[in-house]
């Protein structure tokens, strides 16, 4: 009988039906045929009269074909294993599909490829949601890329970006052509009382037309009017979230009278919460109410605390303004010598001076994140490599049958980028569980820290990432397939020839640039680390552990006089030193670390002023009897306050080593006498009564500048602020006691900011505990990483070779030389890729200078424990595998292949 | 206009137009699987033997046909073997073509009268 169904398929051939389709319809026809052949030949006729009668009816294939082709629905222009012609993305749908089924049917290696990606990933997208949100976002305000701050240029006093003089913002308003609007705000606390405990609340000063030159609408009521901005004015915006906490949102609350530092002031608005100015610490503002100078504040030159944001009109650029600022500032320092000469005017972004100390340390970590993606890339790509070569087979039968190379390679590009993509997914599920994580680290007072969310940016970053990450680690294994020589694969009759050269160069190239990218990462981890231990092994000049710190700001009309106040807090020092677990109790003005500020020029008797720009800076504390014992900052020579020291005895003042050193190099200071400002100054000479250790004031990483002391009993006006308190027990575990203690002494009394020193140290360096932890994070991600895929390598190596070993152990080799054999060629690839990383960390690490303590971007000690580390983990990752090899039995070996 | 469908042993030439030799087609199909399944060779041997001989369609035009009616939900093909037989297609008639057959029979018994009343006419 004639081979109907190979004729009937040449004749549907054209046609493309679906394979199934053409199946069913072969069989159908061929069954006809059949039937009327075998009827042809029961009638008598001969099998070739048969044959021909048969074909008569199928010859009239043309019109079987156009019939055909009204019914049925063609072929996807390509079936999935013979692969004809394919369009770039008609075949998508199916390409999908199959590398679905294809990543099911592997479960193993789809779970370790889809966990590198996925911490790869994720990483990178909990990065970018924190670079989105500091770094990417607009500020809050209208047109914010013409906000600028503004800031007096004492550079050669060390502050190259000093807070402006109220005189000197009065004079660039008024001279200015370049701004829509200038305005000036400085820090102040209030105590609110009145409603419920009284509470401390952060606010500001601030000019009347702050919020038209930022551009903020209050949410109810209204922001202040010109005439607002004189003194007398008693009027005040509340933050939303105080408003809703202690108003419960009602809108009543304006026009009602608030009790601030015991006076009544006019509640005029509510502000939303997106108003942030920038701040040195934890400072966040709840209350606003106008600047109002008096007089003789709007006069001043010499008091520095003013904080200045201006919006340039819409033409101005940043070197217009800087220049129209110089010409200001030079102006100012001819017309006021004694204060202003050499006093510059620098013109910042605002943006750049919220985020800006931000920037690098965020932007090295998204490369450190991009990093480990590379190698979780690599990782896949071996993964993928290897199995390249089991399904080489495959993919050889596939081009046999005439699968087109190019639609080869686009399957096996979209089968890498849905695992990618998955990968993705996992990986974002991760990035959501890190960054609750991570912005627990985040220092406090980095702007927009809040507003860290994964929004549609991140999503549309991390398809993005995951996709580019598909098409980087599919590339290779894909451009591998279509490459591979068809007849060697067939010829060698299922031998794994994935093992030839080519394949394994690219697995060792892969190791090798792992061994790299991990070396860079574990370097700038570790350069960060050893910078921290610095960091925490800097001795800040007082003794942290066991010291609890609150601030008690006393109203200024409860308490207008040091008497009142004096009185106040030796009760409240008394009273606390006998509750237990207490050692010592000290009261203080600002303490270490808290602010960044109060420093002074002083005349030191006998020795001539210095020229105005050459006056040395000098902070100054107030702090009370016992402030030096309490706080572990020990006293070199002479004596500490006590309270004989008051307004009626002589003015006293105790000094640190480094003022004692410049002023007295050779002598000694005791009875020498000092005061702040210019010898003509009217204040009394003070007598140094003692020396004590320089301690880190303003700043923790830089040395510690000329520091003196003053007593809060001799103070007429800078009255103390807080209580330092010396305990054998966790500090933190004594501050509701504490706190009650001061209460019963006055229950209008706030407290705030209860805190233990060691915490306060800590936060100072935050942002560097920040970087430090999450680069050693990712570089033990990397290291994690690239010791998988040395493995990965090193085993696959070693299967490879399972017939040559045990050729080898056949012939006599001792299982030693196999395993030293095998580690060998391990540590071959690791020492090249050590090589070429040394190089590129050497270049690389360079750009964390400015991240780097006491450490240089190049320490060897970093250099070589990195490449021991490594080298130690490649030789672990190697000699597992090794092992394996050394366990080999010559006969199985043989008969493997 | 070629005639895909069936040869019409008494048409020299194409007369019929293509609908009605569709609907006609069709309505053949339909009435022979009325009352049971059958395959595709089966019902181009009743239709040629019932027409005696008249009407035959061939493998080239059956199937294409059959496979139309399917794809239309009146009948539908299901691959049977029955013991001691090869694999079978047998087409059976589906609800909606037991509807669409009483529509063209009545529909056809209407045109055969109607060209009955004209050809009578003519040859009064």
């Amino acid at each position: 009988m004639p081979d109907f169904k190979a004729e009937i398929r040449a004749r549907l051939a054209e046609l493309r039906l679906p394979p199934v389709r053409e199946a069913e319809i072969v069989e159908e026809f061929s069954q006809h045929l059949t039937d009327q052949y075998e009827a042809a030949i029961n009638r008598g006729a001969s099998e070739e009269e048969a044959r021909q009668a048969v074909f008569q009816d199928l010859n009239a294939s043309e019109l079987l074909n156009r019939e055909l082709k009204r019914v049925e629905r063609r072929a996807p222009a390509n079936a999935v294993i013979p692969g004809r012609e394919g369009k770039l993305f008609a075949d998508l749908g199916q390409d999908l599909r199959f590398g679905l089924r294809t990543l099911i049917k592997n479960p193993g290696f789809t779970i370790v490829a889809v966990i590198a990606l996925a911490l790869g990933i994720g990483a990178n997208s909990a990065i970018f949601s924190v670079v989105n949100a500091i770094l990417l976002r607009p500020l809050p305000y209208k047109s914010p890329d013409q906000l600028v701050v503004l800031w007096e240029n004492a550079t050669h006093l060390g502050f190259p970006k000093d807070t402006p003089s109220p005189a000197n913002f009065l004079d660039w308003r008024k001279q200015s052509t370049v701004f829509e609007g200038m305005a000036a705000f400085a820090e102040r606390s209030f105590n609110l009382t009145g409603v419920g405990e009284p509470e401390r609340l952060d606010g500001r000063r601030v000019s009347a037309n702050l919020f038209d030159v930022l551009g903020v609408k209050p949410i109810i009521g209204r922001t202040f009017v010109a005439q607002e901005d004189q003194p007398g004015t008693k009027v005040v915006l509340l933050n939303e979230s105080l408003w809703k906490r202690r108003f419960g949102g009602d809108p009543a609350v304006i026009g009602r009278a608030l009790n601030l530092n015991g006076e009544p002031y006019t509640v005029v608005g509510v502000l939303p919460p997106t108003v942030r100015l920038p701040t040195s610490g934890n400072w966040r503002d709840q209350v606003w109410v106008p600047l109002a100078f008096p007089s003789e504040e709007a006069a001043s030159r010499g008091a520095h605390y003013l904080e200045v944001i201006a919006r340039m009109k819409p033409a101005v650029t940043l070197p217009k303004a800087q220049a129209e600022m110089d010409t200001i500032a030079a102006r100012l320092a001819q017309q006021y010598p004694a204060t202003n000469t050499r006093i510059g005017a620098v013109v910042k972004p605002l943006h750049e001076e919220i985020v800006g100390k931000m920037k690098s340390p965020l932007l090295i970590l998204l490369g450190a994140v991009a990093f480990v993606l590379l190698i979780a890339c690599a990782n896949v790509a071996n993964l993928l490599l290897a199995r390249a070569a089991v399904r080489q087979k495959e993919i050889a039968l596939r081009l046999a049958l005439g699968a087109n190379r190019m639609r080869l390679t686009k399957q096996l590009l979209v089968e890498s980028v849905l695992l990618s993509l998955v990968g993705g997914v996992v990986g974002l599920g991760l990035a959501y569980f890190g960054l609750n994580v991570l912005t627990r680290f985040i220092p406090h007072d980095v702007a927009q820290a809040d507003t860290i969310t994964i929004d549609a940016k991140v999503l549309l970053f991390t398809l993005a990432v995951a996709v580019i990450t598909g098409l980087i680690f599919g590339l290779v294994p894909a451009s591998q397939a279509s490459h591979f020589n068809l007849n060697e694969t067939l010829k060698e009759g299922g031998r794994d020839s994935g093992a030839g050269a080519r394949g394994k160069r690219l697995r060792n190239s892969l190791v090798i640039a792992e061994v790299a990218i991990s070396f860079i990462l574990l370097v700038g981890a570790g350069l960060l680390i050893n910078s921290f231990v610095h960091l925490r092994n800097l001795d800040p000049g007082f003794r942290a552990d066991h010291l609890l710190a609150l601030n008690v700001d006393l109203s200024e009309v409860k308490y207008p006089d040091t008497q009142r106040r004096t009185t106040f807090f030796a009760e409240v020092a008394r009273r606390v030193q006998t509750l237990p677990g207490v050692r010592s109790v000290a009261v203080a003005g600002n303490l270490p670390l808290t602010i960044n500020g109060d420093s002074t020029f002083i005349a030191v008797e006998g020795i001539p002023d210095p020229p105005v720009d050459q006056w040395p800076d000098v902070i100054y504390r107030t702090v009370g009897p016992g402030y030096f014992a309490t706080m572990g900052i020990p006293l070199v020579r002479g004596r500490d306050f006590n309270d004989q020291d008051t307004l009626d005895t002589t003015p006293v003042v105790v000094i640190s080593e480094k003022t004692a050193k410049h002023y007295w190099p050779n002598e000694d200071p005791i009875g020498k006498r000092l005061k702040p400002g210019a010898t003509t100054n009217t204040t009394p000479w003070r007598t140094v009564i003692g020396v004590v250790k320089d301690v880190r004031q303003n700043d923790f990483i830089a040395e510690p500048k000329m520091q003196m002391y003053f007593s809060y009993r001799q103070m007429k006006d800078l009255g103390a602020n807080a209580l330092v308190v010396r305990t054998s027990v966790d500090p933190l575990s004594l501050g509701t006691s504490v706190r009650n203690t001061i209460w019963s002494v006055d229950k209008d009394q706030t407290v705030a900011n209860i805190d233990s020193m060691e915490h306060i140290v800590a936060s100072a360096v935050a942002r560097q505990r920040f970087s430090m932890l999450l680069l050693a994070i990712f570089a033990g991600l990397a290291l994690v990483l690239a010791a998988v895929g040395i493995y990965g390598v090193m085993s696959y190596s070693v299967a490879q070779q399972t017939r040559e070993i045990g050729i080898r152990i056949a012939l006599g080799a001792q299982r030693r030389d196999v395993l030293r054999m095998t580690v060998k060629e391990g540590l071959k690839l690791v020492g090249v890729g050590l090589l070429i990383g040394l190089i590129s960390a050497f270049v690389l690490t360079r750009v964390m200078e400015s991240l780097l303590f006491g450490i240089s971007a190049t320490d060897p000690v970093t250099f070589g424990i990195i490449c021991v580390v490594l080298l130690m983990v490649a030789a672990l990752a190697s000699y597992i595998p090794a092992l394996r090899a050394t366990t080999v039995d010559p006969m199985v070996a043989l008969r493997a292949q | 206009m070629s005639v895909p469908y069936m040869s019409l042993t008494y048409m020299a030439t194409p007369v019929l137009d293509r609908e009605l030799k569709k609907g006609s087609a069709e309505l053949m199909i339909l009435s022979l699987l009325e009352y049971r399944p059958r395959h595709g060779y089966e019902i181009g041997q009743l239709i040629e033997l019932r027409s005696r001989g008249a009407v035959r369609f061939n493998v080239a035009s059956l199937y294409p046909l059959l496979y139309r009616l399917e794809k239309r939900n009146w009948i539908r093909g299901r691959w049977i073997e029955k013991s001691g037989q090869r694999r079978r297609r047998y087409y059976r008639l589906t609800s909606a073509g037991k509807k669409m057959l009483a529509k063209q029979r009545h529909g056809w018994a209407e045109f055969v009268a109607a060209v009955k009343l004209i050809t009578a006419t003519q040859h009064a």
